[in-house]
């Protein structure tokens, strides 16, 4: 078992939403409109917290039933899942996106039981890690890469397949001008943002 | 609410094992896969039906990352006195997934590529159909399916294998730029026709995906609406 595949930490966080049965939906439904506010991309508050490869909410609103000869079973609460990839370790990524969506965080956990706020990164830390649950396998397809390599070589992939596009009809003097010109601009432009490629 | 983000779909899904004797067979699937997993294993023991599945879902080259969490019944955190007990019959087990494509594509890849795999890990589990024959394997996990509330991805136009390609590419361009810097034009010319194709299956097209997410989002590649 383990969080880890490589240098990627997948973290998986189930907390209970307030209210049980009784009033557990509308806390939910709260949840859900804050969550469908949140801009996307690289207005995310995600993309602030630039070492996350991806990240998910998703309110569980009960166990998905099957057929008999299955035993009917129901949650007494409705929970709220997170799912998270990125580059290790835990601690850091916490107090990172503690600090950088604050609001966001209050939003949402508030509607969940005994959320501690976010001021204390400490506690909010012991909050998560109270309510984490342990990967039992992680699979990644590209487990080495950070974030920030993951762009950098995206960013070199589309420079040099726009010069080559065009390279194939250049005669060669014009082809090493273009070529060293696409390698200077890939030295001096600023890194993309998370979530913008 | 939305599964999608760009090229990805987050997949999700919560199926039932029953506790203790078929959570243990779900952990002991885990463990075995884990020992087929290394590089040198897959390797030498290809022949294996599981560690061939290994490398064929490495080379399906459609996951970003994939995850699966047994969650024993016990395991839902009760945080206060005023949260009600939860009495469930059942372990689960969380399966969450960033791959491309669509979803159908996706289970239907997962069934006719690792169906060994994936009874591997499934068969465990309450009403699991096996991952063959297709129709209600799908059924199964539309079932068990949770749809995502929010979905972010740090790179949403690229797909795994763009990203694979790309991280392939950028040191081999590197590499030959900085050698080209001594070069006069008659070398470079020469090395660089012989370097485009060794770096061509590399040249991937990222951009907004082939399936509407947004209404600015190109109905087809390169088309604006």
């Amino acid at each position: 078992m383990s969080n880890w595949f490589e240098q990627v930490y997948g973290l998986t966080v189930i907390t209970p939403i307030l209210g049980g049965r009784v009033t557990g939906a509308q806390h939910a439904a709260a949840i859900r409109a804050v969550l469908a506010s949140q801009p996307n991309g690289a207005r995310s508050p995600f993309a602030r917290v630039p070492m996350t490869h991806f990240a998910r909410w998703v309110v569980i609103d009960d166990i998905p039933t099957l057929d008999a000869p299955a035993r009917e079973d129901h949650l007494a609460s409705n929970y709220l899942l997170f799912a998270a990839e990125f580059d290790g370790p835990l601690d850091p990524y916490l107090d990172f996106l503690a600090t950088a969506a604050p609001d966001m965080l209050t939003d949402i956990y508030s509607h969940c039981v005994a959320f501690p706020g976010v001021t204390d990164l400490r506690e909010f830390g012991r909050y998560i890690k109270r309510c984490q649950v342990e990967t039992t396998l992680l699979f990644g397809g590209y487990p080495n890469a950070t974030v920030a390599q993951v762009l950098a070589a995206l960013q070199a992939q589309r420079a040099f397949q726009t010069f080559a596009a065009s390279a194939a009809t250049q005669v060669p003097a014009a082809r090493r001008e273009a070529f060293d010109a696409m390698m200077r601009r890939l030295a001096e432009q600023a890194p993309t943002s998370p979530g913008g490629f | 609410m939305s599964n999608l983000n760009g090229k990805a779909y987050g997949f999700c899904a919560f199926t039932a094992t029953r506790p203790p004797w078929r959570t243990l067979g779900t952990r002991f699937a885990f463990v075995l896969i884990g020992l087929a997993s290394p590089r040198i294993v897959r390797r030498l023991l290809s022949w294996v039906s599981l560690v061939a599945d290994q490398t064929r879902l490495v080379d399906l080259s459609f996951i970003h990352f994939a995850r699966w969490v047994i969650i024993p019944r016990k395991n839902f955190r009760r945080l206060d006195s005023s949260q009600p007990k939860e009495s469930l019959s059942y372990d689960y087990m969380l399966f969450s997934s960033n791959f491309n494509g669509d979803w159908a594509q996706y289970i239907d890849a997962f069934s006719a590529v690792v169906p060994g795999g994936m009874d591997l890990i499934w068969r465990w589990a309450e009403r699991y159909p096996m991952a063959k024959p297709i129709t209600p394997f799908l059924a199964y996990i539309r079932r068990c399916q949770l749809d995502t509330d929010y979905y972010y991805g740090a790179y949403p136009n690229a797909s795994t294998t763009d990203i694979r390609s790309a991280l392939a590419l950028q040191p081999a361009l590197m590499t030959f730029a900085q050698a080209a810097k001594s070069m006069d034009l008659d070398a470079f010319d020469r090395a660089y026709q012989r370097f485009v194709p060794t770096v061509q299956q590399y040249l991937a097209t990222t951009g907004p995906a082939p399936w509407a997410v947004d209404p600015l989002e190109p109905i087809l590649p390169g088309q604006r609406t």
